[in-house]
């Protein structure tokens, strides 16, 4: 009973903080578990019947269906796939898993594409108004961020559960995995394994001027596996939790193709440990969590026909990091509410390249702020933090320290009985310089200054009842958002000297509508249908003198969206997804020659649940990706594959 | 089923919005121009040849596209015409394009794959009927001009470069250049009697650029690292093959006009780019500034034409504009731009 009170007490918080501005009571659910996660609502996220629905490969194919994201892959299982939110570029985006952010300080970039979606049961954008206070602050401060959830790694179904996977696709790809879970209330307990494998080399037709020749993609294999444990207890109003995940990967990478050179023999080679832990205190009217996260990344990139040495090039490259923080929520009355919290992220690189840097980095966050509900229908947030980094190299100059302050403040009013909801915000913050930025051989430039970014947002949502049979979601959001001195990597005295510079300065002009809806028609039947379509302008503003004022940044399509159509009848459901590009630049001077197609991908998936005896589910799925065989590329030079299948049985146990 | 046909067109309409090609320009006659050649960015696949007419300053791109009905390739180094054939040599897709001079049409694409390593032809010189192409994977190879095959390999230093030839010897720039920081410093001699390897004379680090003047002696750039080590003109004796002179200006790039040079050079205490006029036969700069370059961003090359007594500069612009090709008369004085393509930097002249 005291979990339900202390559930409502923070649900009438935070329904004024959801994306879109207020969302009606039911629409949202609230869990208490030990994630940070205190809300979720069912339209803005994608649910795991919707992850289910969607059959994806990894946690991009999850994220581009959501609002403003912008995909950049180069294809292949495993292949390098990055998110920017809103026009501000992918090292703006953090990525948060079970709340414990993923961390790069090398080249500030996680590959989406070798997070795997099989375990994942939630996943949503906060890259619009940031509500949740007990994440990292490293994420809360961020850009944007995207948060995910994990089976393995919080409370579930009390009892003993398993999950076991096995899949089989083109290009000879494979995968399993497996979980198994013990929770209660008072323990949980978990371990899980998966394998992922893919030789990779899939045809495609190479078009060139006039001419057309049939392809293979090769140097694409791609070979990964991961562990991990994890445990965690609940004692009176605490839970704690201790983790520890290990990831290897090794794969070919294909490159670039190169007309009349198509051969690459590069590889690479990782290794990722992680070791997490958390404590969330959950008190009447104060909620703590202190969080740590140690991680270890060890690189290995060879590339034995490089023409520069005798055995070609080998190089590893560890990049260490440990993340430390603390965050706190105190509820002074319903109405007035403070956050406060502090985060410490430490790391390093070492390179085993001659003459490369040895940098260290302290990145200190300090977050405090205060959510105010005044006449039952207006929310005020006031933010401001602070982030102070100290940079050493071991092995030469250092770049020089930073200090910021950066403002947050929203503004939320709702509508008739809840449906309707209004935000407005305005956020400003900061992206570092990573280290290959700051210190890579030739390239690095130690005079980097941070990219900054402004962004103003107003959105504005509807919520049908779901009572009925029927029921639907609407939001509609504009943003103003502008990138100061964003870091490219631009030739300087000539085109084998490149470096990295503070040159171009962006604005981008969006928006973004989304329309989510569910018809149940019988007990049996439901259709849901979920549309979103995104506008990007985001136009180079940096000098009306260049060629390229006010034209569309390079890889940033005007327009994207998904539809997507699902049908469910008892245990068998039936998806198709739609996801589409317009046109983009391969470079930020708008002329036919540097264009790259649109793209539409579809992806027609079905699954069917045989529910055995005694909780036992047997599930089979298949899925036809790309179902109209489209020859496309992200980036250009870089060839997606074609139509390809995955057959997929699972078994799970509660 | 309908609705999935509604659905995917309203897709379709999405994705295909904003699309715009432009016709292309098609020049009738290849004559009294500039055939330029446009490096492209690597791994775009979008070298390009393009070429203005000096008879009424058209321009047409994607001339080599235009005539064969497919792409270069990527990254355009080098471009020379010997005989009634043009040779285009290709650097990251590792071929020599050999197009007949009068129609541009292709004659033969010569694949430089040693197996599976490419190659990664870097420039092309010619002598007594045969080829030379620096290759980065360190040789020079030896092409037939009339049969278009590969006769022989020349080992020389690593990433060779720069090529010249004088007194029945080539030169060969060896730059290192994909080895930073431990690049190479020296300039391999050939001898085109006997196509060996005779010498490698240690010049500084970094050689790039080679010219030979009208008296026998070969200039060649040395780039330096680009931070510590500045880049430097050093003069070698044909002879002797030995190192004379060092010229203690920052020269990145060395340009014949009539029996002189025009040098491009970075001037500290200005803080910009010069062209200067060295006199091969003092050994001396002449004129410091000997044109202004305020039209020109990024000199990415500089070429004299003597049909028509007219200088051409190919502006790079920041390197991922397209370029253009700037005319200036023999005074130095600027005409007119052209606007070409991406990395404008060598250019054949057409009478």
């Amino acid at each position: 009973m005291k979990l339900v009170i202390i559930s409502c007490l923070w649900f009438g918080i935070h329904c004024f903080g959801q994306q879109g501005g207020i969302q009606e009571i039911n629409e949202v659910t609230y869990t208490y578990t030990l994630d940070t996660f205190n809300a979720k609502n069912v339209w803005e996220g994608l649910n795991a019947e919707k992850i289910e629905s969607l059959q994806a490969n990894d946690a991009a194919d999850l994220i581009q269906k959501l609002t403003s994201t912008n995909i950049r892959s180069y294809g292949g299982l495993g292949g390098l796939k990055t998110v920017s939110s809103r026009g501000l570029g992918a090292n703006h985006s953090i990525i948060v898993a079970d709340g414990f952010g993923i961390n790069n300080t090398q080249n500030g970039q996680v590959n989406l594409g070798q997070i795997h979606a099989d375990n994942i049961s939630y996943i949503r954008s906060d890259s619009d108004e940031k509500t949740q206070f007990l994440q990292p602050i490293s994420a809360q401060v961020s850009g944007s961020h995207f948060s995910l959830e994990t089976f393995e790694n919080n409370f579930g179904a009390d009892g003993f559960q398993f999950r076991l996977q096995g899949k089989q696709g083109s290009f000879n790809q494979m995968g399993t995995y497996s979980a198994a879970k013990f929770s209660s209330k008072k323990v949980l307990l978990s371990a899980h394994g998966s394998i992922r494998k893919s030789d990779g080399n899939y045809p495609f037709t190479l078009t060139n001027g006039s001419q057309n020749s049939e392809e293979t993609r090769t140097n694409n294999d791609y070979l990964d596996y991961s562990f991990g444990l994890t445990g965690g207890f609940k004692f009176g109003n605490s839970v704690f939790r201790l983790g520890y995940l290990q990831k290897e990967f090794d794969q070919g990478l294909p490159g670039a193709v190169i007309l009349y050179n198509n051969f690459t023999d590069e590889r690479m080679e990782r290794i990722d440990q992680n070791l997490f832990g958390d404590h969330v205190f959950k008190g009447k009217k104060t909620t703590f969590r202190s969080f740590f996260k140690m991680n270890k990344n060890q690189m290995r990139y060879t590339d034995p026909d490089y023409l520069g040495q005798d055995n070609g090039i080998d190089i590893t490259y560890q990049n260490e990091s440990l993340q430390l923080g603390v965050a706190v929520e105190h509820i002074f009355k319903n109405d007035l509410k403070i956050h406060f919290g502090a985060e410490e992220v430490l790391s390093n690189l070492i390179v085993s390249d001659i003459g490369f840097s040895k940098p260290n980095r302290m990145h200190h966050f300090g977050i405090v702020g205060l959510n105010y509900i005044f006449l039952k229908k207006y929310g005020l947030t006031l933010q401001l933090s602070e982030q102070f980094i100290e940079e050493n190299n071991k092995a030469g100059v250092s770049a020089e320290n930073q200090f910021k302050i950066n403002p947050y403040i929203a503004f939320s009013a709702k509508e008739g009985k809840h449906k309707f909801g209004h935000t407005i915000w305005y956020r400003n913050s900061f992206r570092m310089p990573t280290f290959n930025e700051l210190y890579y051989n030739n390239i690095g430039n130690l005079n980097l200054e941070p990219e900054q970014a402004h962004q103003f947002n107003y959105a504005w949502s509807f919520s049908s009842s779901n009572k009925r049979k029927f029921h639907f979601y609407l939001r509609n959001t504009f943003y103003l958002n502008f990138v100061d001195e964003k870091i490219v990597a631009i030739p300087t005295k000539n085109l084998f000297t490149w470096s990295m510079q503070n040159v171009e300065n962006v604005r981008i002009l969006g928006g973004d509508l989304k329309f989510g809806s569910k018809f149940n028609t019988t007990k049996d039947l439901s259709f849901s249908l979920d549309l979103n379509y995104s506008n990007q302008n985001a136009i180079d503003i940096s000098d009306p003198n260049s060629p390229t004022f006010k034209n569309q940044i390079a890889y940033m399509p005007v327009h994207s969206g998904n539809i997507d159509l699902s049908i469910r009848y008892k245990d068998l459901g039936i998806t198709i997804s739609n996801y589409a590009n317009s046109l983009r630049y391969a470079l930020n001077e708008n002329i036919t020659a540097n264009q790259v197609d649109g793209f539409l991908i579809s992806t027609l998936s079905s699954h069917y649940t045989l529910k055995l005896r005694n909780k036992n589910k047997l599930t089979f799925r298949f899925t036809v990706k790309n179902l109209f065989d489209s020859q496309y590329a992200v980036i250009r030079s870089f060839v997606m594959p074609g139509r390809n299948y995955i057959i997929v049985m699972k078994y799970a146990f509660n | 089923m309908r609705l999935i046909k509604f659905l995917s067109c309203l897709c379709l309409l999405l994705y295909s919005c904003g699309k715009n090609n432009e016709p292309p320009i098609e020049t009738e006659s290849i004559s009294n121009g500039a055939l330029v050649l446009c490096e492209g960015l690597f791994q775009q696949n979008n070298a390009q040849l393009s070429f203005v007419s000096f008879n009424n300053n058209q321009i047409e791109n994607n001339v080599f596209l235009n005539r064969n009905g497919r792409q270069l390739g990527d990254t355009g180094n080098d471009i020379k015409k010997y005989g009634n054939k043009i040779y285009i040599v290709v650097n990251v897709s590792s071929t020599i394009e050999v197009l007949d001079a009068n129609t541009l049409s292709s004659i033969k694409q010569i694949s430089m794959m040693n197996g599976n390593t490419a190659k990664q032809p870097r420039a092309i010189v010619f002598h007594g009927g045969l080829a030379f192409v620096s290759c980065f994977d360190g040789y020079v190879d030896v092409i037939d001009t009339t049969s278009l095959s590969i006769n022989s390999r020349i080992q020389v230093g690593s990433n060779p470069d720069g090529l010249a030839i004088a007194n029945n010897k080539l030169y060969v720039g060896n730059s290192g250049g994909l080895n930073s920081p431990l690049m190479d410093s020296t300039v391999s001699v050939i001898d085109l009697n006997t196509l060996q390897e005779i010498k490698k004379i240690t010049v500084g680090m970094n050689p790039g650029t080679i010219q030979a003047d009208p008296f026998g002696d070969i200039y060649v750039v040395t780039r330096g690292n680009y931070t510590s080590i500045p880049s430097r003109m050093k003069r070698l004796n044909s002879v002797s093959d030995s190192l004379e002179q060092t010229f203690d200006l920052d020269i990145s790039g060395i340009s014949s006009f009539n029996n002189d040079f025009l040098v491009t050079y970075y001037d500290f205490t200005s803080s910009q780019n010069n062209v200067g006029l060295f006199n091969t036969y003092t050994e001396e700069l002449e004129l410091d500034s000997f044109m202004p370059l305020e039209e020109v961003e990024t000199l990415y090359g500089l070429h004299y034409n003597p049909s028509n007594n007219k200088i051409y500069i190919s502006d790079a612009m920041n390197y991922t504009n397209t370029g253009y090709l700037r005319e200036y008369d023999a005074e130095g004085s600027y005409l007119q731009s052209f606007h070409v393509g991406l990395n404008p930097s060598k250019v054949l002249f057409y009478e």
